[in-house]
């Protein structure tokens, strides 16, 4: 926090698109009970941030999120404990919000963060601010307390600190004569734990659930004999566009991790990995009449004609 | 910890924005739908990216690479190329081996008792897939290099080709890697409980195949690099389209034999990575080298199919399964023989991926008895590299087909199979047989909950309906547990 009480947020999680540092913002702007306007987010520049591993596994609201919680929760501390000289009150007694700080039920009774930290700063050998480290800066890192990578006595280890979830339904049309399968709705209740900022979980959901799609329908990398690989433009490396993606209806269930200071979880990896089991189910199901079943993906129209012309001709022997 | 502190909202609820109520008091921006910070500089297209960095005196790197998916490099001719006016420097795997170190691996199989090998800028000797960099040079501008790249006359001697995973493990299919003796990266097993008693008291035992195929990850923004030494101050600064500038800066000391301190990686924004985006690659300390040797800055950003030939791959994994099950729904045996065509061996996380689908078998099930089986083999196609769901969304395929065919073997629903056999609420944390401890969760309430949405009471109904005029819709259900 400079001495104008504005708070810049240096992390070593990256966002590569996603919104994090609006999460990491939220966080750090509760935490302190300063505006959200009044947070910077600093990221992906070696020079300018603490050393950190970046953006993977659906770590950056949960490990650098829960970091800059207790970065900020430094901060917080010191601010409010010469706020508490400074209003000649307990520091249990303040409570902080939107950039000041107050008197619990005495709301005349108040100081802005600026003026504190200005005092931080500056005058850091005076009546307020004796015996305290001059500065407000703060670097915390964050340790899950429930990864181990060193094997107990089974041998087991326990790589992921969260397991977020979700549970999802999809609704499909197959073309009997063609063999294409048409997305038609796509429900999901998701369990990310504690969510910091919905809209962008369910930006990540979305996305995920288009990948999946793409995946399981139209997404293939094949090679020949010789491994060359015969998918190499988009072509024939064919992506769904929105056009190919059904709405996703997404609903939140909450039941916060124990082993994070907000209760969150990771967030990024979801809205993947059901599509594959959902879809082929669906189409199972669609096609239940031919009584088929689906071993392999891509569920390309040649694959799913070809299983329905394989059911057809053993139901006429 | 499990469904009583459960709550259910839905996206774009008036509750997910509760700090806009008016005259409401100021409550928690967490839990609030803020918009994006930077959305109005994104949406706008005023955003930065690596591509948007142009220097004075910038070259353009461009990257010769193996026609043939298996061969022997038998000669590298330069000359034609480095006559040609605009082309700066041309460096092949000699180069490499003289000035740089190995580079070191994102999981190097061999610290975990797998095999591996060396891998640096450029192939040394053998080319084990389609697009496997084989030499590099920088030109003035992105023509100039790409005439070039055709001038670099490269001799090779095919080796026998090797695509299929199952096959590459045959005793008698050539290896990729021929001091390894095998095709088998690595082998990982787990398992716990007393698996073959339960499969001896079960009322079914039931075996079938899943094949999941290969596909990536394809951001709108493919990687890009811009490269800048300065030799006055021998200081280093990479514009990197990176998901990790701190773990990329340490690779480039390493494979550099530079000092740490000097070099500066720095990430503009970024148009998507889903993994994709994990260093090390070959081309990051490849183009930092040529832009010392130049001494001039270098940018390379990578055409679409590059990416989709050598960015890196996921998925292929094969799975030969056999459960057992109660005639009441319950599983409890499952035992997994996985096979992973991982591609060749590379400095990319990818590989990992198969070894997590291992670890979260059998996901948000509690099945007292199971052996997952593993084997991570190498082919001469692209090495994997770290997509979304990493490994996750195999593990969850499968046991979405267990329960389904479950379900079906005895005419069960097949959301009851499921909500037979969660781990049920009261008994998290739970710790799986690999160790993956489940933190928390009410997966049957978010189940029916879902289908509750889906409409599922009446479906079969509507089926039905829609059967009658010749339309044929369907239903699948899938919990997918990921981390």
């Amino acid at each position: 926090m400079s001495p104008t009480g504005q708070v810049t947020v240096l992390t070593g999680v990256t966002s590569p698109g996603s919104g994090n540092e609006t999460g990491i913002a939220q966080i750090v702007a509760d935490e302190l009970g300063v505006k959200l306007g009044d947070v910077n987010v600093i990221q992906g520049d070696t020079t300018i941030c603490p050393y950190g591993l970046g953006n993977y596994s659906s770590r950056s609201i949960l490990i650098g999120g829960s970091a800059a919680l207790s970065a900020a929760r430094e901060i917080r501390y010191k601010v409010v404990r010469v706020a508490a000289s400074m209003l000649e009150t307990p520091p249990e007694d303040l409570e902080c919000e939107q950039g000041r700080i107050r008197v619990k039920r005495q709301p005349d009774k108040e100081v802005a963060f600026n003026e504190v930290a200005r005092y931080i700063y500056r005058r850091a050998y005076d009546r307020h601010a004796l015996d305290m480290e001059p500065g407000l800066e703060s670097t915390r890192y964050f340790r899950m307390p429930n990864t181990h990578h060193l094997p107990d006595e089974y041998g087991r280890i326990n790589a992921y600190p969260s397991y977020p979830y979700a549970a999802c339904v999809a609704l499909v049309e197959v073309d009997l004569h063609t063999g294409v399968v048409t997305p038609l709705r796509y429900v999901a209740v998701h369990d990310c734990g504690v969510v910091i900022n919905p809209l962008l979980v369910e930006g990540q959901f979305h996305g995920g659930v288009a990948q999946g799609i793409g995946g399981v329908l139209y997404e293939q990398l094949s090679y020949d004999e010789n491994g060359q690989l015969l998918t190499g433009t988009f072509m024939d490396y064919t992506l769904p566009t929105a056009v190919e993606i059904p709405p996703v209806e997404l609903y939140h269930q909450v039941t916060p991790s124990p082993f994070t200071p907000l209760g969150t979880k990771g967030a990024g990896e979801s809205g993947v990995s059901g599509c594959f089991g959902a879809l082929v189910s669906a189409v199972e199901d669609a096609l239940a009449p031919f009584a088929i079943q689906i071993r392999e993906t891509p569920l390309t129209p040649q694959r799913v004609w070809r299983l329905i012309q394989e059911a057809k001709g053993k139901s006429k022997l | 910890m499990g469904g009583k502190g459960a709550y259910l909202s839905r996206c774009g609820d008036e509750k997910d924005t509760p700090n806009q109520a008016e005259g409401a008091a100021v409550v928690p921006y967490i839990g609030s739908s803020v918009p994006g910070l930077l959305d109005s500089q994104l949406v706008a297209g005023r955003g930065r990216y690596t591509a948007d960095v142009s220097l004075p005196g910038m070259g353009y790197m461009a990257v010769v690479r193996s026609p043939y998916a298996h061969a022997r490099i038998v000669s590298i001719d330069v000359r034609e190329a480095v006559n040609h006016p605009q082309v700066r420097r041309v460096v092949t795997g000699e180069d490499i081996k003289k000035l740089t170190n190995p580079i070191p691996q994102g999981i190097d199989p061999r610290a975990f008792g797998g095999k591996g090998t060396d891998v640096y800028c450029l192939a040394l000797d053998d080319v084990r897939y389609v697009g496997e960099p084989v030499a590099a040079l920088v030109a003035d501008d992105q023509y100039a290099a790409a005439e070039a790249l055709d001038l670099i006359q490269v001799e090779y001697e095919e080796l026998p080709v090797v695509v299929d995973a199952e096959k590459a493990l045959a005793a008698n299919t050539p290896c990729l890697y021929p001091d390894w003796g095998t095709n088998e990266m690595l082998h990982v097993h787990f398992q716990g409980g007393e698996v073959n008693t339960a499969f001896a008291e079960a009322d079914h035992v039931l075996e079938d195949t899943v094949r999941m195929h290969r596909h990536t990850g394809a951001p709108l923004e493919p990687r890009a690099y811009v490269a800048a030494y300065d030799r006055r101050e021998g200081s280093l600064t990479l514009w990197a389209s990176t998901q990790n500038p701190h773990p990329l800066r340490t690779t480039l000391a390493q494979t550099l034999k530079l000092p740490e301190g000097n070099i500066r990686v720095i990430q503009p924004q970024v148009g998507g990575g889903f993994g994709l985006k994990t260093p090390p690659f070959q081309e990051e300390p490849l183009i930092c080298l040529l832009a010392r040797l130049t001494g001039k800055p270098v940018k390379w950003i990578e055409e679409r199919n590059e990416h989709l030939m050598v960015c890196g791959h996921a998925r292929e994994q094969i799975h030969h399964f056999t459960v057992a099950f109660r005639q009441d729904g319950t599983v409890i045996g499952l035992k997994d023989r996985i096979v992973a065509d991982v591609g060749a061996l590379s400095t990319l996380i990818g590989w990992g991926m198969a070894f997590v689908t291992s670890f979260v078998i059998p996901g948000p099930y509690k099945i007292p008895h199971c052996e997952v089986d593993l084997s991570i083999v190498v082919t001469n196609k692209c090495p994997w590299n770290a997509y979304r769901g990493f490994g996750k969304e195999n593990a969850t395929f499968l046991m979405d087909r267990v329960m389904d065919r479950v379900a079906a073997h005895l005419g069960m629903d097949r959301a009851a199979v499921r909500a037979k056999n969660f781990v049920p609420p009261q008994a998290f944390p739970y710790t799986q047989i690999s160790g993956a401890t489940l933190d928390s969760g009410n997966y049957a309430e978010a189940l029916q909950t879902a289908l509750t949405k889906a409409g599922y009471e009446n479906f079969a109904e509507e089926q039905k309906r829609l059967r009658g005029q010749g339309r044929y819709v369907g239903l699948g259900i899938s919990f997918e547990l990921n981390a």
